[in-house]
């Protein structure tokens, strides 16, 4: 079923919160204040990983303006968090297993009185062996992490024989492939005020990506009734997934109980990335093997990842991992091997690409190398191997048809045509080079995972079209989808419309904004509530106007009689009608899932994108400026074309940091790079000139599910691209991200003594 | 113990001396407590990363001596006067008025917020300055005040030992006949610090030997060092690829960078000899 689409212009609106953003009107969660409002402070370990001794807050306690200090013993339900299982303490009571552990929090009249207080606790420490490598982490003899040991999860897939296969083949390329630990880096550092309210409730001010998920938390960690708590979790000045879990909310709450004041909290950039999660590092150890005519036969796939001290979404993410490892290629036999271990490094989780990036790099690093073995095109090779519209899923489950990887590598053959065309660097001592790589992407939480959807429509008594999703607007761009949905089906205008999200007291359930699944399920909403939703309308206008309901239709700020003629405003409409009942669409239902899916998590809708990256690289220093980074998306139709556009562009840029510069470093389980000025990020200056974005919109006959996400795939297939750009300049080949110059240099130094002039 | 925004900055006391005799006073008065302050852009960022802000700052934006710009006249020879409170902004936006080398090194310091407040002086002083190796490679001076009286010193000299003197500004020869080169390696585009800075210059005689030959470098972790024994190696000789590979190697040993968690002093060294020998392949063929 294809999308309606309307004129490419509506789909190139300006987003709805746009201008608030650009003249900094809008007013983020974090900068509300409140009458009485205390601010607070957490105390964090300095030890990576240590035994409590004492914790003392006698003296801390006694600062003039300090309000209450919270410790474990202060928690009144489960001291533990954790949106897969609560296995990481909101306070500490006996040990610490990273420098974000949190084991005190100050309420106080100022900021600086709060920091000061903190200083004045007292804790005392015995510091324990402090494990940073996953390896040395599940040796039997490695100190326990947590009661089960040190291994978070093992996730596992197998189809065919890979050692026979491997006999078959006439080419074997293995690699490690080391992916780093990569900082979300949101403008909007967490935060956000927690507001106690007269009849005993709580309201949280603090964005996150789903409000109804932090409710269940906090009502289980605060031993607080879910209703009796309010999550106001919109507008977030970014996220990532890195504001899915509990961050400040629990010390927020805790602090505002014990001193009934509301109660700011706002991470500075320090403690933001001290105690906020991370991508996770991963090594990627893949023994692929072809036959001479470059059928891949047999795949092997050892994953490990590090997921620091504690679960969070640990195991989901390696579970996503394994199942993109044999990504868009068809490969009988395969045998896929993931581990997730505790470390005392920090917090690894949920972040843009879900453990898609880090196996997409060592996968396409894979295809790369075996082309070069059998000297035969990298794109016919992929051609070859792909998958096609009735393929099954890459664990061999049943997914929607597809002509997503297809599309996507033809759509970048002809990029690639136009770009080998121009004209390389002229300048001596630099050379330039093109890669290209593919990735698949699922959408949705996955098989045997909770994945509920839902969305409501209703018509208020102002006159309004009122949609409410229990989405969140993290920069993304779901304003934006939303309104431009709602125009297109009612053909309304933008003040006939009335959005509310974010908000647990008034937003049905509709399950997270993360895994690429708000737009598509946004999509999916509307379409199984608008026929109801219009004939409930156009009926009662019908009652007030009198003039038959096949005559009229809705339109700009009205119902529209036989197309042309405005013969009710909505505003008209709800003042005629204000005794009748309301009128309210509701529906729920679930995220597709593949119906015999053998590994949970594993998807039934993708995505897919081909990337093409063309670098340029000083052979003198080693330094790599991508010159230009196009990106083809098969997703389905577009909803927001500026939006779309923006998150391949943003994710495309995010991907280029994670592939030449960003790399939150650990030395001994401490943050290397604490700030914005060691951690860095890409500028404009490091954004290539040129960056297209081709959509591929198309559908198979027959889809039902409208369009899919574009929240992550911009991420996943830039690294690969970028390096296979590199190989292509030089003929050195990467297997470590973020490329270090350093290595680049010394193998192009290893060629001999150069002729200066 | 000061961070963001904490009350301890907002104690502090910031002094608006007119003179570089009440400048010194206070500076003397205060001792440890006190801290002369220009742009205050990197002050700024170690208060950020926890540092001590100290309780008294020693604000030199009034000091007439450290304004403008002008030429003078030294023992024969032209030169460019800078008041080292001129601003990095005005020298990258300038080049009318400064040499190409200059308005090429302040081009490429931080990012328009910083090179807006931040100053020449201020970037010499810190002792990491990318202003140094260009400076160095042009032969400039410094008028310095040192609570007696105001003198002269070479960059090159200031460098070896930790001055504390006042730098009134920076005096640079005029000279458009050398060849020069400036260049600048961070770990991204922009508004980051140096990894490694190199600048050179040179003249060539009619014999198409090199002469007066300056080559300086520095980084973000690594003091300025000029490369006398480099220097001393081109100095007279015509190019060829042999002896530029000798050239390439004396840099590589007399470069002294430093590790930090970021790149190895062996990778900047690599990066020193190759800018160095490239460039001057370039410039003198």
């Amino acid at each position: 079923m294809p999308i309606q689409t309307s004129s490419l212009d509506k789909k190139k609106k300006i987003r709805p919160d746009g201008p608030g953003k650009v003249t900094g009107e809008l007013k983020y969660l974090t900068d509300l204040s409140f009458p009485g409002m205390l601010y607070g402070k957490i105390l964090r370990s300095t030890e990576p990983h240590a035994e409590i001794q004492s914790i003392s807050t006698e003296l801390a306690k006694q600062l003039p303006g300090v309000r209450a200090i919270v410790t474990y013993e202060d928690v009144p339900g489960l001291n533990g968090f954790g949106l897969i299982f609560p296995d990481q303490p909101v306070l500490c009571e006996d040990r610490v297993r990273y420098v974000g552990d949190a084991i005190a929090a100050v309420a106080a009249d100022t900021i600086e009185i709060a920091d000061e207080a903190l200083q004045l606790i007292q804790v005392v420490y015995k510091k324990l062996p402090v494990i940073i490598e996953p390896e040395k982490a599940l040796h039997p003899n490695a100190p326990k992490l947590h009661p089960d040991g040190n291994l978070l999860h093992r996730a596992h897939y197998s189809k065919g024989d890979v050692e026979k296969g491997f006999e078959l083949c006439t080419h074997i390329v293995e690699g490690t492939y080391e992916l780093p630990r990569q900082m979300h880096a949101y403008m909007e550092t967490e935060g956000g005020v927690i507001v106690p309210e007269v009849d005993g409730n709580l309201t949280v001010y603090v964005g996150t990506q789903h409000g109804f998920k932090d409710r269940y938390q906090l009502a289980r960690i605060l031993n607080m009734n879910e209703s009796d708590i309010r999550i106001v979790s919109s507008p977030m000045g970014g996220s990532f997934g890195g504001k899915d879990e509990l961050n400040v909310q629990p010390y927020g709450a805790l602090l505002a109980l014990a001193t009934n004041c509301p109660v700011k909290i706002h991470n500075t950039r320090r403690e933001s990335v001290r105690a906020g999660l991370k991508r996770h590092p991963m090594k990627i150890t893949m023994k692929t093997g072809v036959d001479d005519t470059g059928n891949i036969i047999s795949h092997k796939v050892k994953i490990v990842a590090d997921t620091g001290a504690y679960a969070t979404l640990g195991p989901a993410v390696l579970d996503f991992a394994v199942e993109h490892a044999p990504g868009p290629y068809i490969i009988p036999n395969i045998e896929i091997e993931g581990v997730s271990v505790f470390t005392n490094n920090g917090v690894a989780g949920e972040f843009r690409g879900f453990g898609g990036n880090q196996v997409t790099f060592a996968l396409e690093g894979q295809m790369d190398r075996l082309a070069e073995r059998l000297q035969m095109d990298p794109i016919e090779f992929r051609e070859k191997n792909l998958r096609q519209v009735n393929s099954p899923g890459p664990l061999g489950q049943k997914v929607a048809p597809t002509s997503g990887a297809k599309d996507v590598l033809e759509a970048i053959k002809q990029k690639l045509t136009n770009i080998t065309n121009e004209n390389d660097s002229l300048e001596k001592w630099k050379v330039t080079g093109t890669g290209v790589a593919i990735s698949i992407h699922g959408g949705g939480l996955g098989a045997g995972r909770m994945d509920p959807a839902g969305g409501r429509l209703s018509f208020t008594s102002e006159g309004k079209i009122e949609v409410a999703f229990g989405f969140e607007e993290c920069g993304q761009g779901l304003l934006a989808v939303i309104e431009t949905l709602i125009m297109e089906e009612f053909h309304c205008m933008e003040d006939d419309i009335h959005i509310v999200i974010g908000d647990t007291d008034s937003v049905p359930v509709s399950g997270s904004s993360t895994a690429s699944r708000a737009t598509s399920m946004v999509w999916n909403s509307i379409q199984r509530m608008k026929d109801t939703f219009r004939s409930k309308i156009l009926e009662r206008a019908t009652k007030v106007t009198g003039l038959p309901v096949e005559d009229l239709c809705m339109g700009p700020n009205g119902i529209w009689f036989k197309d042309d003629n405005l013969c009710i405003t909505f505003v008209e409409l709800a003042e005629k009608t204000l005794h009748e009942p309301f009128i309210k669409v509701e529906t729920s239902f679930d995220f597709p899932t593949s119906p015999d899916a053998v590994v949970d998590g594993s998807h039934f809708l993708y995505a897919f994108s081909s990337v093409l990256a063309k670098v340029e690289v000083d052979l003198l220093t080693g330094k790599i400026k991508v010159l230009t980074l196009d990106q083809a998306i098969a997703a389905g139709p577009v909803v927001s074309l500026l939006g779309y556009q923006g998150q391949i562009e943003g994710g495309g840029i995010m991907a280029l940091g994670y592939s030449l510069m960003e790399e939150a470093k650990m030395e001994n389980g401490h943050y290397v790079n604490d700030n914005f000025d060691t951690y860095l990020i890409p500028t404009i200056q490091d954004v290539p000139f040129v960056m297209n974005v081709e959509a591929i919109e198309k559908l198979q006959d027959g889809d039902i599910y409208g369009p899919r996400g574009v929240g992550e795939i911009g991420t996943i297939a830039v690294a690969p691209a970028i390096v296979k750009a590199i190989h292509d300049a030089t003929g050195c080949w990467i297997s470590k991200l973020p490329v270090s110059r350093e290595v680049l240099l010394e193998h192009l130094s290893s060629r001999g003594e150069k002729r200066w002039i | 113990m000061i961070r963001q925004g904490t009350t301890s900055l907002i104690d502090t006391c910031v002094w608006m001396p007119t003179s570089l005799e009440e400048a010194w006073d206070l500076k003397k008065k205060y001792g440890e407590n006190a801290a002369f302050i220009a742009g205050g852009t990197l002050m700024q960022t170690h208060w950020a990363k926890g540092l001590n802000c100290p309780s008294h700052l020693i604000s030199l934006d009034h000091m007439n001596e450290m304004k403008g710009w002008g030429e003078e006249l030294v023992n024969g020879q032209t030169y460019t006067r800078l008041g080292a409170g001129i601003t990095l902004d005005f020298c990258r936006q300038n080049k009318n008025l400064f040499h190409p080398l200059l308005v090429e090194a302040a081009k490429n310091i931080a990012a328009p917020a910083v090179r807006n407040r931040g100053t020449i002086g201020g970037n010499i002083a810190n002792g990491f300055g990318d202003m140094i190796p260009a400076l160095l490679a042009m032969d400039a001076f410094l008028t310095l005040y040192d609570g007696n009286s105001t003198h002269s010193l070479p960059l090159s000299d200031y460098i070896k030992t930790n001055n504390q003197s006042l730098i009134i500004s920076v005096l640079v020869p005029e000279d458009q006949t050398k060849r020069f080169f400036y260049k600048k390696l961070c770990h991204r585009e922009a508004f980051t610090p140096s990894v490694i800075t190199v600048a050179g210059s040179f003249n060539l005689n009619e014999k198409r030997k090199l002469t007066a030959v300056r080559l300086a470098l520095s980084g973000g972790s690594t003091h300025p060092q000029r490369l006398y024994e480099s220097e001393q190696l081109l100095e007279g000789s015509t190019l060829t690829n042999n002896h530029l590979q000798k050239v390439y190697q004396v840099i590589n040993e007399e470069f002294i960078p430093s590790t930090d968690p970021f790149s190895t002093a062996t990778y900047k060294r690599l990066v020193a000899s190759n800018w160095v020998v490239s460039e001057i392949a370039r410039l003198a063929t």
